[in-house]
């Protein structure tokens, strides 16, 4: 009981913000939501184990990152006819620049947008990216930068716009 | 101009303020059933081949009992055709359709096992209640499709299915969602047992029909779940027969064609049931 209590409450304190974070990278709402939940269930079954982690939000995160990766992939290879049928991804009442920069991300591969998100929104340092994505350093800086620079060309804008510091 | 870091930032606090996940108990019966799974080793049914499905949890308990089959009329070849590039001949059941009639939902019960209570927790996305909206009872055993209606605008429906057996246990499936007028999953017993063709349907159509491999043909009437929903539900259920499978001996679903038709009677839509890409149901 006291299991089940201290994963809801675990549940409820970050989902959402889950869901905020894998929107940008899935570029799809109802996707967000559903790599989100089968993390969570994911964790679920682990939480007797998860719950004593610093930071158990992390694993979920992390894991919600891979099926990104594992469902585009097998998106890539095997149905492509597919990703012409899937419905048009849910218009959200943001910004015109909020907008534009989730239709520039949908044009990016999948571990440009993963680093981007990771190190812009999530706030994670270089090697924490790496390790949560599991590649080296080197790799995130590579995808960072031609990541951001894809942006700019897209947006019509300066990288250093885009990243002042 | 806002920098990268405020734009996404924006972009996540939308997201989490739109989306709409079930709540932490769904995420936590998943697992359960996972764990379920694990420990039960061999899947109740020899075969739950959902074709255009995606996921697939059974139960260890309650194992049915293979189904005696009713006297077959449809025909008694039981050979395979054979492909000289493949060492061992696929298996290919015989079928016995059955007469059986698909409801609208709620399922009226008995649900022991919680497997209603499994289908309808199972459909995400989408709005409004997960609900029965199809039921067939045959064998002792209870096909059920649960779904959402989809949200306005977008072009995709959430359900799931699940075989339910007398004693409460059971299989649950969930489905592939964008709209076609024509979609159906199969999942298929093995020799000498249940098999079910199920899926969606336009509104325009008003009957079906089930081409079996081996086997007379099943035509079927659609189940209307509301004006909620752009389509309608069907399913029909079979029974698979020999020639016993050998080990190793991959099976081919049973169903081969699915045709749709309108009130008039003209072929509307139709789908190639098969394992893999040239899969079109």
């Amino acid at each position: 009981m006291a299991d089940r209590g201290s994963f809801d409450e675990f549940y409820a304190g970050a989902v959402s913000r889950l869901v905020g974070q894998l929107f940008p990278v899935t570029g799809d709402l109802h996707e967000a939501e559903e790599v989100v939940q089968e993390a969570f269930t994911r964790a679920a079954a682990r939480w007797s184990r998860l719950r004593d982690y610093d930071v158990p939000e992390a694993w979920v995160r992390r894991v919600a990152m891979n099926l990104v990766t594992d469902r585009a992939r097998t998106l890539r290879r095997h149905t492509k006819a597919m990703l012409k049928l899937r419905p048009p991804p849910e218009a959200l009442p943001a910004s015109v620049e909020a907008l534009a920069l989730a239709q520039a991300l949908r044009t990016l591969p999948v571990r440009q947008r993963q680093v981007l998100v990771l190190h812009y929104l999530v706030d994670l340092p270089v090697e924490e990216v790496a390790h949560t994505l599991g590649m080296p350093n080197g790799t995130v800086k590579s995808l960072l930068s031609r990541g951001r620079h894809a942006l700019a060309a897209k947006l019509g804008e300066t990288e250093e716009v885009l990243d002042p510091s | 101009m806002s920098d990268l870091r405020e734009r996404l930032q924006e972009l996540a606090d939308v997201a989490a303020r739109h989306g709409r996940t079930p709540g932490p108990e769904v995420a936590r019966r998943r697992a359960h059933l996972r764990r379920l799974r694990l420990l039960g080793g061999t899947a109740m049914l020899v075969v739950l081949a959902v074709v255009a499905g995606t996921v697939a949890t059974d139960r260890p308990s309650d194992r049915p009992t293979p189904l005696t089959p009713t006297p077959t009329a449809g025909p008694t070849l039981t050979t395979v055709p054979t492909n000289s590039t493949v060492p061992l001949p696929r298996w290919i059941p015989s079928v016995t359709p059955l007469k059986v009639r698909a409801h609208p939902g709620p399922y009226p019960g008995p649900d022991p096992g919680g497997i209603v209570r499994d289908v309808t927790s199972l459909v995400r996305g989408c709005r409004d209640r997960s609900q029965v909206r199809l039921w067939a009872r045959a064998q002792g055993k209870v096909w059920l499709i649960a779904a959402k209606p989809p949200p306005p605008g977008r072009q995709h429906l959430c359900w799931a299915t699940a075989l339910m057996n007398q004693g409460g246990g059971g299989a649950l499936g969930t489905q592939s969602s964008e709209l076609k007028p024509l979609r159906a999953t199969f999942a298929g017993g093995g020799n000498r047992q249940l098999g079910v063709v199920s899926g969606m349907v336009t509104k325009r159509a008003v009957r079906l029909r089930v081409l079996f491999h081996k086997g007379p043909p099943l035509d079927l009437v659609p189940v209307d779940p509301g004006d909620q929903f752009p389509v309608n539900f069907w399913a029909g259920l079979f029974l698979e027969t020999g020639p016993p499978r050998a080990e190793g001996q991959l099976p081919v679903p049973a169903v081969d064609r699915v045709l749709a038709f309108d009130q008039a009677g003209n072929q509307i839509a139709a789908c190639r049931m098969r394992l893999g890409l040239d899969n079109s149901c």
